[in-house]
């Protein structure tokens, strides 16, 4: 009977772990990825090994510029300031390792701009280049300055060349002016 | 059942899965890792049981001659993965064991110890990520090599080459871990009249992951064992070999980045033998593993 309520109370914890989704938020210098699959630090030591040696990544946070957390199953790298997001090559990494990545979230800043049909958005920082496609909030307009967080499917960059621009959503406007001219964050 | 009926039913099991699958019941390391392209591990296992309960079928009876039988193995392992779905493991035994057994009518003390029969699996796996889980099919073909020495009153080999397949299954989440394999050997005659019964097993390990800290990548599993299997009648140096058996027991698995613990007993529950043997007796397991 005993033992029959531990696998109950077990299973009752583990269903109540899946269910919960906890709002991802980026830190400045960072970006998170969510990862399926990954739900064992041990298995997931592959995977924090072969990200430690990326070039952009600041060392002295996490101890090694990786922080890998399997309760939520996302993956944060401490970034250099300045230095631009290899999404392609993180992708990679990640998917050697045995998992498969499902979301990028990010953090830029920067001037919106009205190029051709796409609105496009220069990180000041590190100069990276991302194309808006939509908005999770209240849509932005062009000439906006604006700090953001922003997401996209991890997939989305696994054939995408290098240096190419990859297309966010933007989630949360963090601070700047929306399309409305109202002032935000 | 004859060893014809057996390997039917093996394969008929394995067919019934419908999946590829994997690993053989003590793969090394642990069924998850490494699971990164160019990765690999080693462990170390040492593996030790021994018994002087007599039995004659599932009954246990007097033993005025004082038979008995005590094994240690100690198992090098290594794991080198190729992509997440393409596996090689190798198995090295180190052996040092003895018995007393009834030889013309008298009780006679044999030892054996060295190298024994190396195993050398070919582990291929599907992988399934989800949000919140990994799981796993495997298939596994095996060879087992006669590097094992057979001159020994206690030979810690059987002079022959064996093949084995074993389909597997897991599922982890954060919390639970639960891991299955279904195993077959097919064990050719080897020397010194020694030829044992086909076997076939089946494992079972259901647990928990009650502790672990992202900072430090550290934490523990706890989980149960049940292990059974069903070995054909053969012979070996001393007589009768085979039976069935069932085994229960804990483990433990530890882990601190890329080294892993893990310690397990195995009791046996239930036991039957061919004509009159040795029982197989408790089993412990202690395993250093690290991967890379």
């Amino acid at each position: 009977m005993k033992t029959t309520m531990v696998v109950a109370a077990a299973l009752l914890a583990s269903q109540v772990a899946l269910g919960e989704e906890l709002p991802v938020v980026v830190e400045e210098n960072q970006t998170v990825v969510q990862v399926n699959g990954m739900v064992c630090s041990f298995c997931a030591y592959g995977a924090e090994k072969a990200l430690s040696d990326l070039d952009c990544l600041d060392a002295a946070d996490f101890g090694n510029g990786v922080f890998v957390d399997i309760d939520t199953q996302r993956i944060t790298l401490a970034l250099r300031p300045g230095e631009k997001i290899p999404f392609r090559e993180i992708y990679k990494r990640i998917e050697k390792s045995g998992y498969d990545p499902l979301t990028f979230y990010l953090r830029a800043e920067g001037r919106l701009e009205r190029v051709g049909e796409k609105l496009l958005l220069t990180d000041s920082k590190s100069g990276q280049l991302f194309s808006v496609a939509a908005f999770d909030s209240v849509p932005l307009a062009a000439g906006a300055v604006v700090r953001v967080q922003a997401h996209f499917d991890a997939e989305q960059v696994s054939e995408l060349p290098e240096g190419e621009a990859v297309e966010i959503t933007i989630g949360r406007v963090l601070s700047g002016s929306s399309m409305t001219g109202q002032k935000s964050g | 059942m004859d060893r014809l009926r057996l390997r039917w039913l093996a394969f008929a099991l394995l067919l019934g899965v419908g999946v590829p699958a994997t690993g053989w019941a003590h793969q090394p390391v642990m069924d998850m890792a490494p699971r990164w392209d160019g990765g690999w591990g080693l462990q170390v296992r040492n593996e030790f049981r021994s018994s002087n309960k007599l039995l004659s079928g599932d009954s246990k009876r007097a033993n005025p001659q004082g038979r008995k039988r005590r094994v240690n193995t100690t198992w090098l392992e290594g794991v080198y993965t190729f992509v997440r779905a393409v596996r090689v493991t190798a198995k090295i035994p180190w052996v040092e064991q003895s018995r007393v057994s009834v030889v013309s009518g008298s009780a006679v003390k044999q030892t054996g110890s060295g190298l024994g029969d190396a195993i050398l699996g070919l582990q291929l796996k599907h992988y399934i990520n989800r949000e919140a889980s990994t799981a796993n099919f495997g298939l596994t073909p095996s060879l087992r090599f006669p590097t094992g020495s057979t001159s020994d009153a206690y030979p810690v080999g059987d002079g022959s080459w064996d093949v084995g397949v074993s389909a597997s299954f897991s599922h982890e989440t954060t919390f639970l871990y639960q891991f299955y394999d279904l195993s077959y050997w097919h064990n050719s005659k080897g020397k010194r009249g020694i030829d044992r019964g086909d076997e076939v097993g089946l494992d079972v390990n259901v647990g928990v992951h009650p502790y672990h800290d992202n900072r430090h990548n550290l934490g523990f599993f706890l989980m149960a064992d049940l292990s059974a299997r069903y070995e054909g009648h053969g012979e070996d140096t001393a007589g009768t070999t085979g039976g069935k058996r069932v085994s229960l027991g804990p483990i433990f698995v530890g882990y601190w980045n890329n080294l892993m613990l893990r310690f397990d007993v195995k009791f046996p529950v239930y036991q039957r033998v061919w004509g009159s043997q040795v029982a197989h007796g408790t089993e412990f397991n202690a395993g250093l593993g690290v991967v890379f």
